[in-house]
């Protein structure tokens, strides 16, 4: 995703789990007609005390 | 020193179809300083990576300068991303530009404490003294931006637009995640382009010159200029720096350079030209396609752009063809002549579109026409004489939301409507004036309006708010969607039950209309019957 002219310290993508990719994929694009998973993790929180 | 550019995600709910240019830009301005700069693109992929995936890549370096650019629908990703690159970087000077800051630096500023900088406008110059300035912070001398300085916000002198738009560098491919786009190059669902494997857009044209009352250029042309600084100022600037133009081109020159390296480094097979209006000038239309011809681009890489109406002729049209253009969209915007003169203020009719349809489809090359509904003065009459437009041309559209962005005159015109849709207060006070609510409570009030609106704004497909003084949000809902299925019968019905005056042109289909004529003839001929027995 970043990607610099200089060497930069990249950080390995951390594998998902399926359902986790499946339940972002859910609730970032909706599912039209269908139920809609709700993500448990609130976007506003930002994990910024986790950083 | 370590510069980062971010690009927020951006209609998310469709494929990534456009790199990242206007930042790739920028970051070709910084390396050529010697900078160590790095882009991250949120945007290039589907889903979007969630914020703990962007906090992990900002967090890989402390940055001493980032940019955040982007469009105002953009704001609620923009205003989250500040808060987290502040967080990471607390000392690092923030920089923001683009369309989303551009027309109410001091407001944004305001309601995103994160920001150091705006850049107002075009970006390329004052980007580059920025870089320059960086450090020293004597930033009074920097024209077009906006500053902190204890606590209030200053504005600089405004800059006049770049005069030959062929000194900006290319964009640092290098820096952009390339292939992902390509991924996506059949998602622009345009004739020619949905076959594309390999799909670049970028844009040859700054400015346009319409006037239509939903748009803005993100500072980069005359009326812009005129609505950011006000007549009196543009007039100084233009005896400053010459008269500010409507619109500039980059040369053909440029333009199939530019071209020729993405076919040579990336094997491109199609080239969106994102211009807002490519078409308006026919003298650089041919000179362009003259060029991209003699250099054999034609049987290479297939084109697509915009254009207007008006500029629409059968030579035109043959010569873009022959240079490989497959599509051309134009703003149809309605079919009301009414709506197009009172609302739009594009300078076009029906008749031009009408037109501009069939000359296109006689020049093989595919018309893609976009329109709105929710317009100021649109009424349903207006919406029957669209949907008839499409009937006509067979043509399916799911009509654009007309939404007022800032720094457009729909949005200047109507502010105060916009506003008591986001507070009620507002709402009662427009209705029921209470001269004991002081001036201050107001523009708190109108503040915090503000902010909710710019936090509701979306994509023009999508309902933010509305500035019809016909329908409200249910309506538009609901007639964009029978538009999108050209269902008159039930457009007329909705007319029915919401009281609204049709026209007697539309009776003759009318089903309610029919019916009534039908059950008052057999009424009359029931008692008639009455009165012969």
């Amino acid at each position: 995703m970043i990607k610099g002219n200089f060497k930069i310290n990249k950080i390995k993508p951390k594998k998902k789990s399926e359902q986790e990719e499946f339940e972002e994929l859910i609730a970032k694009a909706g599912a039209g007609s269908h139920m809609v998973f709700r993500n448990e993790k609130k976007d506003d929180e930002l994990f910024i005390d986790e950083l | 020193m370590k510069v980062l550019l971010v690009q927020p995600p951006v209609r998310v709910d469709h494929d990534p179809v456009d790199i990242p240019a206007g930042l790739g830009i920028l970051c070709s301005i910084a390396i050529k300083k010697n900078h160590e700069v790095a882009l991250l693109d949120l945007n290039s992929t589907r889903p979007v990576p969630t914020w703990q995936d962007a906090a992990e890549q900002i967090a890989v370096e402390k940055w001493d300068l980032i940019g955040i650019g982007g469009l105002s629908s953009m704001y609620k990703d923009i205003k989250k991303l500040l808060r987290l690159t502040r967080k990471l970087n607390p000392n690092a000077l923030i920089v923001c530009g683009g369309g989303f800051i551009t027309y109410m630096p001091d407001k944004i500023m305001k309601l995103s404490p994160e920001i150091d900088l705006a850049c107002l406008g075009e970006g390329e110059e004052t980007w580059s003294e920025i870089l320059k300035t960086f450090g020293s912070n004597n930033w009074k001398q920097v024209k077009s931006i906006c500053y902190r300085e204890n606590d209030e916000i200053i504005f600089t002198e405004p800059r006049p637009l770049i005069k030959d738009l062929d000194t900006i560098p290319h964009p640092a491919y290098d820096l952009m995640d390339v292939d992902s786009y390509f991924k996506y190059s059949g998602s622009m669902w345009y004739d020619g382009a949905w076959k594309s494997k390999k799909r670049i857009n970028f844009v040859t044209e700054r400015g346009c010159p319409r006037q239509c009352t939903f748009c803005t250029h993100n500072g980069m042309n005359r009326w812009d200029q005129e609505a950011m600084l006000g007549k009196e100022r543009l007039r100084m600037l233009d005896k400053e720096a010459g008269f500010q133009p409507v619109v500039r081109f980059f040369s053909p020159r440029y333009v199939v350079d530019h071209a020729l390296w993405l076919y040579e480094n990336f094997n491109v097979d199609y080239i969106c030209l994102l211009d807002e209006n490519l078409t308006a000038y026919p003298k650089r239309v041919h000179e362009f396609c003259d060029l991209w011809i003699k250099e054999g681009l034609h049987h290479k890489i297939k084109l697509g752009t915009s254009g207007d109406a008006p500029s629409i002729t059968p030579d035109i049209v043959k010569h873009m063809k022959e240079a490989g253009f497959t599509f051309i969209s134009i703003g149809g915007e309605s079919g009301s002549d009414k709506v197009l003169k009172e609302d739009i203020g594009k300078g076009v009719t029906v008749a031009h579109n009408q037109r501009a349809v069939e000359i296109l489809k006689e020049g093989g090359i595919s018309p893609v026409m976009t329109f709105m509904v929710g317009n100021p003065n649109e009424n349903i009459n207006d919406v029957l004489e669209t949907v008839d437009f499409f009937i006509k041309n067979r043509i399916t559209v799911d009509p654009f939301i007309c939404t007022p962005y800032p720094g457009t005159r729909i949005f200047m015109d109507n502010l105060d409507f916009i506003l008591s849709q986001y507070d009620d207060r507002l709402d009662l006070l427009s209705k029921y004036p209470n001269p004991n609510i002081s001036e201050e409570t107001k523009i708190q009030w109108k503040d915090e309006a503000l902010e909710k609106f710019l936090l509701s704004l979306n994509n023009a497909t999508d309902y933010s708010c509305t500035v019809s003084k016909h329908f409200d949000f249910a309506d538009l809902l609901a007639i964009k969607y029978l538009m999108h299925n050209c269902d008159t019968d039930r457009l007329l019905r909705l007319a029915h039950m919401r009281g609204w005056r049709h026209n007697d042109r539309w009776n003759e289909i009318c089903p309610v209309c029919i019916a009534e004529e039908e059950i008052s003839l057999t009424k009359s001929i029931n008692s008639n019957q009455n009165i012969n027995n």
